[in-house]
This record gives structure tokens, sequence and C-alpha cells, in this order.
């Protein structure tokens, strides 16, 4: 063939339009995902309103130095508390914060947290708010909990808000959250074995944490 | 040995692709009618899982997350599972014509496959399910893909023996069809979730 | 005006993807237990194959023959990913709660057989209406198999809780499966009972023109 009936046929007209579409179909994208892309901080932003409301808090994480940073929407890589997740007996936690408020003194730990032993060998990732005392030495309370992203928990929708809302109402030192206790959603029992682990890992890391373990 | 353990358990039982997360349900329909066909359907969905996972989990992690740009990978990865179906039905054609016979003539079904995009999409995602930490690599993930697409032929063979004997059977005419299908399919995955209450 | 119509009724009614061609099951079958991510899934897929059936009956004089089918998966992919970003940014919890469905629209028959079956020999607008159709067929009929199982599996409609009564069962694959048997089921058996009633008076009104035309 010669190069002008190559240029003509089938052949070189296919390979042209499917780089063509490609590259309009990749340039349009990249375009798009400059505007349209949900940042690692907005997405922390989203979590912590989830949790506290209406209520205006700061966020605070370490940075490289080990000193406190305030993390604010634009933040496109915020530095949680810890460099690498922490393996515990029935939990992972992935990120710690501090959260403090504008209206009132003392701070939480907010602590992103996967419980295992739900359904299916699933688990369930939840946002557990840890309430400090005034120095920062002992946990006081259980404040919200939210729960997140979970792998193939059926019933997760089953999952009832005074379950939740119960971890901090029925808070007392040294307490240990488990289905046989009522901390168990009907229907979801599995589900709720796994949130009961994700919110006892949030105060037992938060325990060491406080007693001085460098994590 | 725990994850290879953990693995097998997840693929083949405990989310299971077309029981637990419903994901080849379109050949499952289509195709499982006769035993015969059912294996070959089955065998060639693996080895297109396998396949997929082994060019699109490099291509993802080392070409696609250092570039920023994870967000264009279903074009990719739709992109390499069409072009490695197609050059494996022409190798397939080329070297065995009775193998092609066999299974080879499903493979064009399966570009569109829910399964294989499914994997594919899976492995590269969050599979604290199985353990935790940073332990996912290439290898472990072709080995989910591989015990996934067995767990899919398992399902299959299943389906088709079902099938095959209810053919002796008088189905009312609104229920023939699809609908037994269906209700059979329920009752395969009512069975297997005595398997979700593995832990391991 | 006769041609819209014919092609809004068939893509809504005789030629349902998900109930009379069983087309694009595997979401319908993982999203059914809970009707908002039914609904949230059958208002994407609407807005997809709208899109794409249009761009690609616009294409359709400038892509060969032998590529159409990487062509079509290329734009459909693209929309797909463009409908990610969008509904990871403004509605984050429908994204949350459809999982790894959204990627799996690309591979979806519906879209994929529309564009072969329609969009590359008909007009923009009348592929327009046509994905309109289509898509309103799909997202009805996820919508209802999703109440009914919602409301047999977590005594809720729409997440507000109605009943405590529950059968676990629908909460999960194997309900999804017994409830979109038996909709097929019922679906069927409606539409050949409408198709037979209207052929009855079709014979009838040509016997009795014939028996006029005799007496004439």
């Amino acid at each position: 063939m010669t190069v002008k009936q190559f240029f003509r046929s089938t052949a070189f007209k296919c390979v042209i339009t499917l780089l063509a579409i490609l590259l309009i179909c990749g340039v349009f994208l990249t375009v798009m995902y400059g505007f349209l892309e949900v940042s690692k901080g907005e997405k922390l932003q989203r979590a912590v309103s989830k949790v506290y409301g209406k209520t205006t808090v700061t966020v605070y994480g370490l940075d490289s130095e080990g000193k406190e940073v305030e993390i604010n929407a634009e933040n496109t890589d915020p530095k949680s508390f810890m460099s690498k997740q922490a393996e515990l007996e029935s939990s992972t936690v992935i990120d710690m914060y501090k959260i403090t408020f504008d209206d009132k003194e003392g701070f939480d730990y907010l602590l992103q947290v996967t419980g295992k032993g739900g359904y299916g060998g699933g688990t369930v990732t939840c946002w557990v708010s840890v309430k400090m005392n005034a120095d920062g030495t002992q946990i006081a309370g259980i404040g919200n909990v939210t729960v997140g992203a979970n792998v193939g928990q059926s019933f997760i929708g089953k999952i009832q808000s005074s379950m939740l809302s119960g971890y901090g109402e029925k808070y007392g030192d040294g307490i240990v959250y488990s289905t046989e206790d009522g901390f168990v959603s009907t229907g979801a029992s599995s589900s709720s074995t796994a949130i009961n682990n994700a919110v006892n890992g949030a105060m037992q890391f938060v325990r060491d944490y406080v007693a001085g373990g460098d994590k | 040995m725990g994850t290879f353990i953990a693995i097998v358990l997840a693929a083949v039982l405990t989310n299971n692709f077309i029981t637990v997360k419903t994901y080849g349900i379109c050949p499952f329909l289509g195709v499982s009618k006769k035993t015969q066909s059912a294996v070959g359907m089955g065998v060639a969905v693996t080895i297109v899982m396998a396949l997929a996972t082994l060019v699109t989990y490099p291509v993802y992690e080392n070409v696609m997350v250092p570039l920023h740009i994870e967000f264009l990978e279903i074009i990719f990865f739709i992109f390499i599972i069409a072009s490695l179906v197609q050059m494996l039905e022409q190798i397939i054609k080329k070297l065995s014509p009775s193998l092609y016979n066999t299974m080879g003539i499903y493979l064009p079904l399966i570009t569109t496959n829910c399964a294989v995009l499914g994997v594919t999409e899976l492995v590269i995602g969050d599979m604290s399910f199985i353990a935790a930490g940073d332990w996912m690599n290439i290898g472990w993930a072709v080995l989910y893909a591989l015990f996934a697409g067995l767990g899919f032929t398992l399902v299959m063979i299943i389906m088709s023996g079902m099938r095959e004997k209810l053919n002796y059977y008088k189905t009312p005419k609104a229920l023939a069809g699809f609908p037994t299908a269906m209700i059979t399919a329920s009752f395969i995955c009512m069975a297997f979730m005595v398997f979700t209450y593995i832990q391991i | 005006m006769n041609k819209y119509k014919k092609i809004t009724l068939d893509g809504l009614i005789f030629q349902n993807p998900t109930l009379m061609l069983v087309l694009g099951t595997c979401p319908t079958l993982g999203l059914i237990s809970s009707a908002k991510s039914a609904a949230g899934m059958g208002l994407t897929v609407v807005v997809i194959l709208t899109l794409s059936n249009m761009i690609i009956s616009a294409l359709k004089k400038l892509i060969p023959n032998e590529v159409r089918i990487p062509c079509y998966i290329v734009v459909i992919a693209t929309l797909v990913t463009f409908a990610r970003m969008l509904l990871e940014k403004f509605v984050p919890d429908l994204y949350d709660s459809l999982g790894g469905f959204l990627a799996l629209i690309v591979v979806n028959c519906i879209i994929l057989g529309r564009a072969e079956a329609f969009a590359n020999k008909h007009t923009v607008l009348e592929s327009a209406v046509d994905g309109i159709a289509n898509g309103l067929g799909f997202t009805c009929a996820l919508t209802v198999m999703g109440i009914v199982c919602e409301f047999l599996g977590s005594g809720s409609l729409f997440g507000f809780h109605i009943m405590s009564f529950t059968i676990g069962m629908f909460a999960t694959p194997a309900g999804s499966f017994i409830i979109y048997g038996l909709s097929i089921a019922l679906f069927t058996y409606i539409i050949n009972l409408f198709e037979r009633n209207k052929r009855v008076k079709e014979n009838r009104l040509a016997r009795e023109n014939l028996l006029d035309k005799e007496a004439a």
C-alpha cells in the first residue's frame, strides 16, 4: 500500500477515531477533576460536621515536628495524630484528631475506627468522639458516634440511633460495651458487635495514648 | 498462610460474587441451562478475571497512583479488559480449536461482564475485611481474583444442575423461564448465607 | 408524534429493560434492598443513558463500523466517571449507598444495548426520547421492587421506620432474587392479559366490519 492509500484505509480511520475520542474524553475528565475533586481535608470536614452537627469546632492535627496544627477545609493533606494505623485486638484505629469548641472548655479526641466482627466477617468504620477532662489526662465520656463505611453489612440500616447515643448516656469509668449489656440493635447483632468493638477500641487507644504511648 | 485461607474463604464462600455480591448475574441466568456450557463459561470467566487483575493491578499501583490520575480508572480498566479478551480469543482460536469450542465462544460475552470489572475494582480498594494492615500485593490480588472466579464457577454448576432437573417438571405459564431461575437462585443464596457466620 | 409515543411506550412498558428484556440485572439485584439507593441508581442511569444515546447518535456518521463498540464503551465510561465525580462532590450520601455499582454502570447491558440497537440508527431527538423512556422504565421497576423489598426486609420506607415486623431474608440477595423473579412473572402476566384483550377487541371489530360489508 502506498502512503496515500494507508491514510485513506479503514484501519487508519479506525485508529484515528478511537484516539481522538480517547483524547477528548481524557481532557474533559481532567478538566472536570480540577473542579470537582474532593480533597482529604474536605472529607474530614464532612465527617466532622456529621458528628458535631451545627456546633462550631476547630480541628487539630499534628505536623511533622509533633506540634498541633489547625486543619481547615482548604488543607488538602491533613496530618492526623497518627503516622500509621494502629492494630488493636478487634479493631483498627485509622486516624485521630483533636477537636476544640468555640463555646466551651475542654476538648475531644475524634477517632476513625474500624470495628471487626461484623456480619459475614465484614467490618464497620465509625467516627467516635471521646470526651476528655480539663487537663486531658482522663476520658470523661463518649460523645457522638456516627457509622460510616461498612463492608457487606446487609442490616446496617437497622442500627438504631438510640443505640448510638447510648454510648454517651450510659458511659461509666472502665466500661466495655458489649451486646450482652444491651448495646445492640434488634436484627443487626453482628453489626452491633462491630460498632461496639470500634468504640471500645477507640477508648483503649486513647487511654494508651494519654498514658504515654508513642503512636 | 492465614491470609491465604482468609482469601480462599472470602472469595469462594463469604463474599461469593453471585450469591452475596450479586455481580456476575447476566451470564449466570443466561448460560446456566446446561452443565457443560456452565462449566465452560465459569472457566472462561475465571481465566479472564485472573488475567485482568494481573494487568490492571500493576497499572493502577505503579502508573495511575503516582501520576494522580486515579479518576481515569474506569476508562483504563475497561480498555485493558476489552483488549485482553480480544487477544485471548485470537490466541485460543489459533492454538487449540477444541478448547475454543468448549469455552472460547463465551469470551466476547465476558467483556461487558460485571464480575470482571467488579473484581478489578475490588482489589484496588479497601480489603481490610480479610486482614488488616498493608498486606495487599499483586500476588494476593491475582489469587483473590482466581478464587472469586472459582466461586463463580461453583455456583454456576450448582445452578445448572438444578435447572437441568427442573426441565422435567411442568411450571405455571407465568413463572416459566426467568422467574423460576430467579427463585432457584434465591434458594442457593439462602444456602450460602450459612457461610457468612464463618469468623476467621 | 405517533412515533415518539411508540418509542416512549416501548421503553416504559412493552419492552421494559428490567422486567421484559431482563437486562442490567446486576445493579437491580444488588440495590433493591433499599428503596433510596434503588431510586438513586435509576435516576443516575436515566441521565447517563440519555446523554450517551444523544452523543452516540450525534457521532454515528463519524465512527467507523469496525471500532464502534470500543468507541461506545469509551464514551459511556467517560459519562460514568463524570457522574461519579459529580455525585461524590454534591450528593455524598447517595455515592456511599451505591457503592461499587456506580462504576459498574459502564458495563450495564441496557446502556450498551440501546446504543447498539437504537442510537446508531436514529436521530438525536429520537435517541434522547428512547433514552429517557428506557431509563424511566428501569427506574420505576427498580423503585417499586425496592419499596417492596425494603418494606418486607427492614420495615421502613425510604429510611423511615414504619413497621417492627420484618422478614430478614428480604434484606439479603436471596430476597432480592425472589422479589425480582415474582415481579417479572407478574408484569409479564399483566402485559399478556392486556395484549390478549387488545387482540380480542381487534378481532371483534374486524369481524363486525366484515359482517357489515357483507350485509351492505
